[in-house]
């Protein structure tokens, strides 16, 4: 059997071998880490090491200590009530911008690619700046005698998630209310209903697919982000920053522990994914709009309060980016902020080049092999057949369910150490970001292949070019466009990368958003807010010529 | 552009299957050089995948096929000279419509000049001059359509290939470019092979059609045999409308068959001898199994009867019934008329000759015995013994 398999390999044509390399490429980089880690969480170490001899032991540990299982509880508190909120502010966002005319809906657009740019955990770090302490609110209030509640523990959090996340679902509902045709409405108003009475008995069921992907998204992001609530938490402890401070322990560390854990958040996430898909796939009609909603106009005064809802939404989601570029051209002193405009935080920032320096070269690397690999694998789970295809296709889709934390713990747990000694170098990083995105590229290429069809390639073939030939005359030069933007996106993406950075990095591999909480945590609010604007300013550079050159709109970025 | 010499294409017994499938089963056919050919039947009949395998983009698993003498199963697709016209024109949407046109001569790698002027003649042939700069997008449903014709065409094909070239486009325009395409065929002398499932568009373009059911050529004749003379029921009923009354023999007499209906009408038909048009064999000749007490069923067309007024019922080959109701379609009046027993009768009616019944009233309809094809129960044509 094998020597048949051999000999049949020796006739395999290019893209068999294609094949047999992406398969061997998901299953080094994703599959074998993932199964190590589960494998450590029940590996017994020693009789008085945690969790004991017990395979088990670890979970049982887990689940009898407050210590422990209080964290899964705040997770998800924190989490759905996240949830709950992004949804009760995204959709009607969604609604009011899409469908009722006011002036200045542009504003929507800058405040949704404004939190997309900015790293997760910036909002945290912003809020305090604003609503902590010795906040600018905070000292404002004060000064007439008003005292705000803290904004320190979960509620912070849910606050700060809140407003990062939001966005998710507005672009997800904008789209879906896209899919609607105005016909269903007018059929709905048209038998009686008033027009809320449509929104309610018609799109509203229609957009359950929209509504749960925007609410999944919400749900996995907050559930797994670490970064917020240690900023903001103060003691307020979520199953993330456990996970990091039982991998990245003074007394060395636990791997065990952190892969139980690890264990733990990835089966709440990939419950969450499979919850949603078996809920939207009951929802789904596949319809598309051949004249989508309109756009209605309200009375004065309804304008007015639709204008006002929308603007304070802009208004809050802002806050945090204009409070970090603002502040970092304020003169400082340790966490102090002076009312005095300054560019000595630029001029003093001697951690900035190194950190700087290694984002460029980590995510330019990294999105240089998405897009090279990505395409390949890509036209493979389009265009191919077979089992090995089919795996290809479900494991490309694995990297969406784990979360960033988990991932750097696996690949940590599987190449850090012998043989392959890769802990605390740039490559270890680089990996990580290459395979956390390569599942967006494959889908982006996959699907825009998918799109144009395979009869352009027949009809190529059959005027007489042949296959290799019409691969690079009409395929290549129609996928060009759609995989420069989806590089430009990876790059974006992972410039703000903080997750799986933070369980992989060492002091000489620091990337930008590493910097700004290593900084924040320090209490060096100046030297944090000069960082957090350079990070900005490029995750937001690529983002614009997306708009501007690929006539991309804000849709791209979920 | 008529340069080349048409190619004579022939199949021999070809077979293709997919897995779990036999889309084309055991087919041969020849079509003449310079004919215009079509592959008429339902979706999922095996004619889009003959056409994709006379590309070459399926391979058959048994069988051959020849252009003039030569066997091109081993040639790939893209050095087999056929030129399709896709059913959604897989225009390049990235090239403009002359470099769209030109893309095959520059495969071939026809002199800059030469090209030029080929692809100059292509776009006057399908009337595009003017668009060379366009690119796909800005271009009409239509527009687009003559683009994947030119583009076909240019490079001087052994055959065309289309599959279903019209399916996309609105009616009226259907219609118009219908006679272009037939006009366009005949001035190259280009053999073509043409891929559909509308009657009328097969019947009206082609010089030869061949009916397909399920993977199966089921009969292969001219338009007006495949209409007049259909081989069996189901192309029958797939080429036109018709009335498919069953009934009893009740009286043999050479080709002259007289049939009783349960309502205890009777009608004699003449029974045409073996078919003219080549249909599958044991299709004709099966007068001998036309014995008294024989079910069978009794076809033709609702414009081949004539509709009188109440009072007729008597004389031959008449049938009696009540108007169920009737569409009122300008030049034609067609009338639903319950004969009884639940079976119901469509008959049309010139409207020049005036509208003789509404709904509700009594109407006779005069069969001629010459019109009537018999059916066995299963569907096959019972013809009249050749004597």
């Amino acid at each position: 059997m094998i020597r048949k398999l051999l000999s049949d390999m020796r006739s395999w044509s290019f893209w068999q071998w294609a094949t047999l390399g992406a398969a061997l490429l998901f299953f080094v980089l994703l599959v074998l880490p993932l199964l190590n880690l589960v494998l450590a969480s029940f590996r017994p170490s020693s009789a008085w090491g945690p969790g004991g001899t017990s395979f088990i032991g670890t979970y049982v540990e887990f689940f009898s200590y407050r210590y422990y299982y209080s964290t899964l509880i705040n997770s998800f508190l924190v989490s759905t009530l996240a949830t709950l909120f992004a949804l009760l502010i995204g959709f009607p966002l969604a609604y009011l911008v899409n469908r009722i005319e006011f002036p200045g809906k542009f504003l929507v657009r800058v405040a949704v690619v404004l939190t997309f740019v900015s790293p997760p955990f910036i909002g945290a770090y912003a809020w305090i700046l604003l609503l902590g302490r010795n906040g600018f609110i905070t000292q404002l209030l004060k000064s007439i005698g008003v005292t705000l509640p803290s904004i320190y523990g979960w509620k912070g959090i849910v606050l700060v998630f809140t407003l990062q996340a939001f966005p998710f679902v507005f672009l997800l509902c904008s789209s879906g209310l896209r899919s609607i045709d105005q016909s269903l409405e007018e059929a709905a108003i048209n038998l009686g209903r008033t027009r809320l009475g449509a929104l309610w008995s018609v799109i509203l069921p229609l957009m359950v697919p929209s509504i749960t992907t925007g609410a999944l998204l919400v749900f996995v992001t907050t559930f797994a982000d670490f970064g917020t609530p240690q900023i903001i938490g103060e003691g307020f402890r979520v199953l993330a920053s456990l996970i990091y401070s039982e991998y990245v322990n003074e007394f060395g560390g636990n791997p065990r522990v952190a892969s139980t854990l690890s264990v733990m958040l990835l089966a709440v996430t990939i419950g969450a994914l499979l919850l949603q898909r078996a809920f939207a796939k009951r929802y789904a009609y596949g319809q598309e709009a051949i004249r989508p909603l309109g756009v209605y106009r309200l009375s004065p005064l309804g304008t007015f309060v639709a204008a006002l809802v929308v603007y304070t939404i802009v208004f809050a989601a802002f806050l945090p980016t204009l409070t970090i570029i603002v502040s970092s051209f304020l003169k400082s002193q340790g966490p102090l902020l002076l009312p005095e405009f300054s560019l000595q935080g630029y001029r003093l920032a001697s951690r900035l080049p190194l950190a700087f320096r290694n984002s460029l070269v980590y995510v330019t690397t990294a999105t240089l092999l998405c897009v090279v690999v990505g395409s390949l694998l890509g036209y493979i789970v389009s265009r191919g057949r077979g089992r090995l295809v089919a795996a290809i296709d479900t494991m490309s889709m694995i990297p969406f369910a784990v979360a960033g934390v988990v991932l750097g713990i696996a690949l940590s747990i599987t190449y850090g150490g012998p043989p392959f000694y890769l802990a605390g170098t740039g490559a270890l990083l680089v990996l990580a970001y290459f395979i956390r995105r390569l599942p967006y590229t494959v889908r982006s290429v996959s699907s825009m292949l998918h799109q144009i069809g395979v009869q352009q390639e027949e009809a190529s073939i059959n005027l007489g070019v042949p296959p290799a030939r019409t691969f690079l005359r009409i395929t290549v030069p129609q996928v060009t466009p759609a995989l420069v933007s989806g590089a430009l996106l990876t790059w974006a993406t992972t410039a703000r990368e903080f997750n799986s950075t933070v369980m992989l990095y060492v002091g000489q591999t620091r990337t930008l958003p590493v910097e700004v909480f290593t900084q924040v945590l320090q209490g060096n609010f100046g030297a944090a807010s000069v960082v957090g604007t350079v990070l900005i300013v490029t995750t937001l550079v690529p983002i614009l010529i997306l708009f501007k050159v690929f006539g991309e709109d804000e849709d791209v970025l979920v | 552009m008529n340069s080349r010499t048409s190619t004579r294409l022939r199949l021999e017994n070809v077979t293709v299957r997919f897995p779990g499938v036999t889309a084309v089963n055991d087919v041969s056919f020849e079509v003449n050089p310079g004919e215009f050919f079509s592959l008429l039947g339902p979706s999922g009949c095996g004619k889009t995948t003959l056409l994709r395998t006379i590309a070459g983009f399926y391979r058959q698993e048994t069988g051959h096929i020849y252009f003039n003498d030569q066997c091109i199963d081993r040639i790939p697709p893209h050095r087999r000279g056929t030129a399709m016209v896709f059913q959604n024109y897989a225009i390049f949407p990235h090239l403009t419509v002359w470099d769209n046109v030109g893309y095959g001569l520059r495969a071939r790698k026809v002199k800059k000049d030469e090209a030029a002027r080929r692809i100059r003649a292509a776009l006057e042939l399908v009337d595009l001059v003017g668009l060379e700069k366009r690119k796909p997008k800005q271009l009409s449903g239509g527009q687009q359509q003559r683009v994947a014709v030119a583009r076909a065409v240019v490079i001087e094909p052994h055959i065309l290939l289309m599959d279903e070239p019209l399916a996309n486009l609105d009616a009226k325009l259907r219609i118009r470019l219908r006679t272009e395409l037939r006009k366009l065929q005949q001035q190259l002398g280009l053999t073509t092979i043409y891929v559909t499932h509308d009657q009328e568009e097969a019947l009206s373009l082609s010089d030869r059609i061949a009916v397909m059911f399920g993977g199966k050529i089921a009969q292969l004749g001219t338009p007006e045999e495949i209409y007049q003379d259909p081989a069996s029921r189901q192309v029958a009923e797939f080429v036109g409308e018709g009335n498919y009354l069953q009934g009893e023999v009740t009286q043999v007499d050479g080709g002259s068959v007289v049939v009783t209906f349960p309502t205890g009408a009777v009608v004699r038909a003449e029974l045409s001898t073996a078919g003219s048009s080549g249909g599958p064999a044991g299709s004709s000749g099966t007068g001998g199994r036309l014995s008294k007490g024989a079910a069978v069923v009794v076809s033709f067309r609702p414009h081949e009867v004539e509709v009188m007024p109440q009072g007729n019922e008597d004389a031959p080959n008449c049938l009696e019934g009540t108007v169920q109701h009737l569409d009122y379609l300008g030049a034609i009046v067609r009338y639903h008329i319950d004969i009884g027993k639940g079976m119901t009768v469509l008959a049309e009616h010139y409207t020049m000759k005036g509208v003789p019944a509404r709904q509700g009233d009594k109407l006779v309809v005069r069969i001629p015995p010459e019109r009537i094809k018999l059916f066995d129960t299963e569907g096959t044509r019972i013809r009249g013994r050749s004597s």
